[in-house]
């Protein structure tokens, strides 16, 4: 069995994961990074459509084009990879964590004083939305069909209703087109679109696949393979209309429920999520709660930008080389009911020279709105925002200089401009 | 004949002359046509109560609903064409693996039939995994009976067969807290009956044995005898340690038809081929009577109840219950027909709620509803509070095959000589089916002129070894296993802890699976948290290479539950990805991001006011 030390552990070989790596290798910690994938690269390797990098690289890449490159600057780091490595268990033990990880090799115990978590997103499923019916074959998971058609190349369907229109659903609908199967309709439960608008014209419309608002999906039917779905208006609160059903002839229903963040050896450690965002709450240095355990990426919060993926790892890979065991004095950043989420949700009082990058979620859609920091009622920075739309995240940078206690208060507001 | 004037006069009443009763050898039988099932059900229930017959057959016609037919599997050959086994069993559930264990005990050749693509497909594999100790059935009848022996038989078995089984007890309250005070004086009931070491427990015990209980139930019984178990390890377990010791599995077989003379059955026709058994074993479930009726042997009727339940997450719930928590009498309107709901910790550390019960008439309609749901929900958070919809990781729903006397029937047929009934399995059937499996052999045996004249079989192992889990290991056998064999260490279901070698293991068993759900139910990839979003292709392409099966040919579970379609276009025709519909490459610039715009807002407000029928047009 090996046992070995590392300085930072990165769980997670995603955009997140990797930027991670290359951060904290840059800044001269010895670096493990553990993907449990054959390939690096995370979900961007079955994301062939050009939608990365608009802000990082100023060009549209493909996803594994995007992954690419961070796989390419990585090689000319030290960085030690794992692949197919699966990370079991981790305990803490004093001030060191102890992880067991697993691969073809053996059994593989490693210590580190510091972990970034990187372990990205799940999708929610079917049985979570409470679609009713037999369980037949034909039920597929945005993700899991992209997976089918683009690393497998396989068809998983012929004739397709999708269920949810964020942007993973628009974009299959598109992939789904264009090899060979009818996607027969778009249905989304809210009144607007759950992607970029963008995409609702380069795959839906311009493919000619309706998309119908105020809808759901209640049934499945067959037993075997899916046969027909049923179709349900819903009221304001998202309950299906009885007396609305629509029965439809299909074979396949793919489903886009969105995502949450998987950070299960986040979750084993005790380490306190946040209701909001779903993944583990932390400070303005992406470190959780627990000293010494970074997060970053789609595990920390779901992000719909790579780009803003790629940033928090850094981040978060750049803190945690540079971790040292000293206290932390936290003050929470609270929201105005303007925003859906935050992330970091503490600053770290005493590392303020450290600029804070914050990504938050805006509840409804606002024009020419203008976010403002507030600590102790001063405000310290505003940035103007000419659209906010709600599944979309925005980024906010900016520093406090001022000093802060620990009963200081932070907040950020919405104005409207 | 006097019983069968008055319900008749009783059936004329309420159902308005419908339906008539009448005596065909020796069995009561009803006939008529009914719109409801409801009704059939009520007729049935008022023929049955009191009849001094000891047969009943419903013959009523349901006009208003039509029946689904039979799920066939798709195979057609001669694989069993000119088989001649000593015993035929028909059904590959929980009763019928049980009974072909059995005999392997003895010198018989055995054939196990079963119409799915896998064993534990109906009933067996879909109910709460409960191993009672016997609350609520009566003394003297067969499930009581059954229930006990084979509750008896449990701890010996399970070791036997390595398959995980928990003693972990059973709370019973009264759903109707008025009763409280009289629990104590069941106490001497339960001793009456046999059933050892139940015990009174006051609100604060309860507390402290189940923290998670609802804090307003003052009372409660426990049961040391019940247990839970895993209903299609437990199946899937004695199947594989019966063909281990010589009997014959035959997956996608149905029995199409029976031919019987001077009262014995003579050979029994599959889609599979024409098999002549010396013995027919009828262990179909709930087409049981379809069965008798084939051979000529129908004295019973079958009544489908079908039931939903939930799975709950293991993270969520922890702590919440430990054991087995029932409610007794939730879903009583007649106190005959009370139900009990419960909330159970599985032996895998998920909490299984429900169920909820109704009757039915289609046999195999497992589709769930969100009223079944909310009902089970509710039901169980009057258990344990804290339960919520949020935690539902899953949810399916079974039928058992009960009868209107609401007992087991275990005997030999009445008009053939050669056919042994298992039949009318309902809860406990679980618990039953180690001693009904002993019940029917016995009565094999007696067929074949007793024990001593078949012989035993030397040869029997009572062992079978349990597929490897390695994530229960210790770390350096877990090492030495990756080093045998590397596929153990890699993972590849991160929510159970699965490795590819595990999966690999399962498709090259002795019972065979080849699907998706055969593999999750084998070693549980995909039955965590994340619902095999992961996982699935994954397993999909281990069995496609395993089993040398394009992928499109891959099934989920039965045939035509393939997932895939073939190669997609780009791969068919060695293209190169395409991304873009009519307009060229990048858009970027504002001008042109702003009539996007503009042209998405139209259509989507084009779009929310068109009607669903437009999509299929044209199909």
């Amino acid at each position: 069995m090996l046992m070995s030390k590392v300085g930072v552990v990165v769980i997670g070989g995603g955009p997140a994961g990797l930027s991670a790596a290359i951060a904290a290798s840059y800044d001269g910690a010895s670096v493990l990074l553990v993907e449990r994938d054959a390939r690096l690269g995370g979900t961007l390797k079955q994301c062939v459509h050009n939608d990365f990098g608009v802000l990082r690289y100023d060009e549209r890449l493909a996803g594994p084009e995007y992954a690419f490159r961070d796989i390419s600057t990585l090689d000319q780091t030290n960085t030690f990879v794992l692949l197919q490595t699966t990370v079991t268990r981790i305990v803490s033990i004093g001030n060191t964590f102890q992880l067991t990880m697993l691969n073809r090799h053996g059994v593989m115990n490693v210590e580190s004083k510091c972990i970034v978590i990187a372990t990205g997103a799940k999708e929610r499923s079917a049985r979570q939305l409470s679609i009713h019916g037999a369980r037949p074959s034909g039920v597929f998971t945005a993700g899991s069909a992209q997976y089918y058609m683009n690393i497998m190349g396989q068809l998983p369907s012929k004739y397709c209703i999708i269920l949810g229109s964020d942007n993973i659903s628009m974009i299959m609908a598109r992939r789904l087109s264009l090899e060979g199967a009818r996607v027969l309709g778009v249905y989304e439960p809210k009144e607007y679109p759950q992607g970029a608008l963008k995409n609702v014209v380069e795959c839906l419309s311009d493919f000619n696949i309706p998309l119908h608002f105020q809808h759901t999906i209640t049934h499945v039917g067959g037993t075997q393979r899916l046969n027909s779905v049923v179709i349900s208006r819903v009221d304001k609160n998202l309950n299906p209309i009885r007396g609305s059903e629509n029965q439809v002839k299909c074979d396949t229903l793919l489903i886009s429920a969105g995502f949450v963040p998987e950070a299960p050896l986040a979750e084993s450690l005790g380490i306190p999520f946040s209701n909001e965002t779903l993944g583990p709450l932390c400070d303005h240095n992406y470190m959780t709660l627990l000293d010494g355990v970074y997060v970053c990426g789609n595990a920390m919060h779901i992000s719909d930008k790579v780009d803003y993926t790629s940033e928090s790892g850094e981040i978060a890979g750049r803190n945690a080389a540079r971790y040292m065991e000293r206290d932390r004095r936290l003050v929470s950043i609270t929201t105005s009911k303007d925003f859906l989420y935050c992330a970091p949700q503490y600053i770290n009082i005493d590392m303020l020279h450290n600029e804070t990058v914050l990504y938050f979620k805006p509840k409804e859609a606002r024009e020419n709105a203008v976010v403002k920091v507030y600590a102790d009622g001063f405000e310290v920075f505003s940035q103007e925002y000419p659209t906010l739309r709600p599944p979309e995240v925005q980024k906010l940078a900016f520093n406090i200089t001022s000093a802060l206690n620990p009963d200081s208060k932070v907040d950020l507001r919405m104005e409207i401009g | 004949m006097s019983f069968i004037r008055t319900l008749n006069k009783k059936l004329n009443k309420v159902l308005h002359g419908q339906v008539s009763a009448d005596e065909d050898g020796g069995c009561l039988v009803l006939s008529g046509a009914l719109e409801r099932w409801s009704d059939v059900v009520l007729a049935c229930k008022m023929a049955v109560e009191k009849s001094p017959y000891s047969g009943f057959i419903n013959n009523i016609e349901c006009v208003g609903e039509k029946q689904v037919p039979i799920r066939k599997p798709k195979v057609e050959d001669s694989a069993l064409e000119w088989e001649e086994p000593d015993v035929l069993i028909i059904g590959g559930g929980v009763i019928g693996c049980a009974i072909a264990r059995e005999l392997t005990k003895y010198k018989l050749s055995v054939l196990i039939v079963e119409k799915e693509h896998d064993v534990a497909m109906q009933a067996s594999g879909r109910n709460l995994g409960v191993v009672q100790s016997g609350v609520g059935l009566k003394k003297g009848s067969m499930r009581y009976k059954f229930c006990r022996q084979g509750n008896a038989m449990y701890a010996n078995l399970c070791s036997e067969l390595e398959v995980d089984f928990m003693h972990s007890g059973q709370y019973v309250y009264l759903a109707k807290r008025l009763w409280d005070s009289f629990l104590s004086f069941t106490l001497i009931y339960w001793k009456w009956l046999g059933i050892k070491g139940v015990k009174k427990l006051g609100r604060d015990e309860l507390a402290k044995y189940e923290p998670g209980i609802n804090k307003n139930i003052g009372a409660a019984l426990r049961f040391p005898a019940s247990g839970v178990v895993h209903p299609f390890d437990l199946t899937i377990a004695l199947a594989e340690n019966a063909v281990q010791n010589g009997a014959v599995l035959s997956l996608n077989t149905l029995v199409t038809s029976i031919s019987s003379s001077d009262g014995v059955i003579k050979s029994v026709d599959t889609n599979r081929g024409t098999i002549k058994p010396k013995v027919v074993v009828n262990a179909a479930g709930v087409f049981s009577e379809s069965i008798a009726a084939m051979a000529g042997d129908r004295f019973f009727s079958i009544r489908p109840v079908k039931g939903t339940a939930a799975v709950l997450d293991r993270k969520a719930t922890s702590g919440l219950i430990q054991t087995v928590i029932t409610s007794r009498g939730l879903f009583s309107k007649k106190k005959k027909h009370c139900r009990d709901a419960s909330v159970v910790r599985s032996v895998y550390g998920s909490v299984l709620i429900g169920p909820d019960t109704f009757e039915t008439m289609h046999k195999e309609d497992y589709t769930t509803t969100p009223q079944n749901l909310k009902d089970v929900v509710e039901t169980a958070k009057r258990t344990v509070p804290e339960i919520d919809e949020g935690m539902i990781i899953t949810y399916f729903s079974g039928i058992q095959a009960a009868t209107f006397e609401d007992d087991f029937i275990i005997e030999k047929g009445r008009y053939i000589s050669n056919i042994i009934h298992a039949a009318g399995i309902q809860t406990p059937g679980l618990t039953a089916a180690p001693a009904i499996g002993v019940e029917v052999a016995k009565l094999v045996l007696d067929s074949f002129g007793g024990e001593s004249t078949v012989g035993l079989n030397n040869e029997f192992d009572p062992v079978r070894i349990a597929p490897t889990r390695p994530s229960q290991m210790d770390v350096s056998a877990r090492a030495a296993l990756i080093e045998s064999n590397p596929d153990y260490g890699i993972i590849i279901c991160r929510c159970e802890e699965i490795s590819k070698g595990e999966v690999i293991a399962a498709l090259r068993r002795n019972v065979r699976c080849d699907s998706i759900d055969g593999v999750k139910r084998r070693v549980r990839p995909g039955m965590g948290c994340c619902h095999g979003s992961y996982c699935t292709p994954l397993v999909l392409d281990i069995i496609s290479s395993d089993k040398r099966l394009a992928p499109h040919n891959v099934r989920k579970s039965g045939s035509g539950s393939e997932k895939l379609y073939g190669l997609s276009k780009t791969i068919l025709q060695n293209k190169e990805l395409s991304f873009f519909g009519e307009f060229g490459k990048n858009r970027t610039d504002p001008e042109t991001a702003k009539r996007l715009q503009a042209r998405a807002i139209a259509m989507m407000t084009a779009h929310s006011d068109r009607k669903d029928t437009d999509i299929n047009a044209d199909e």
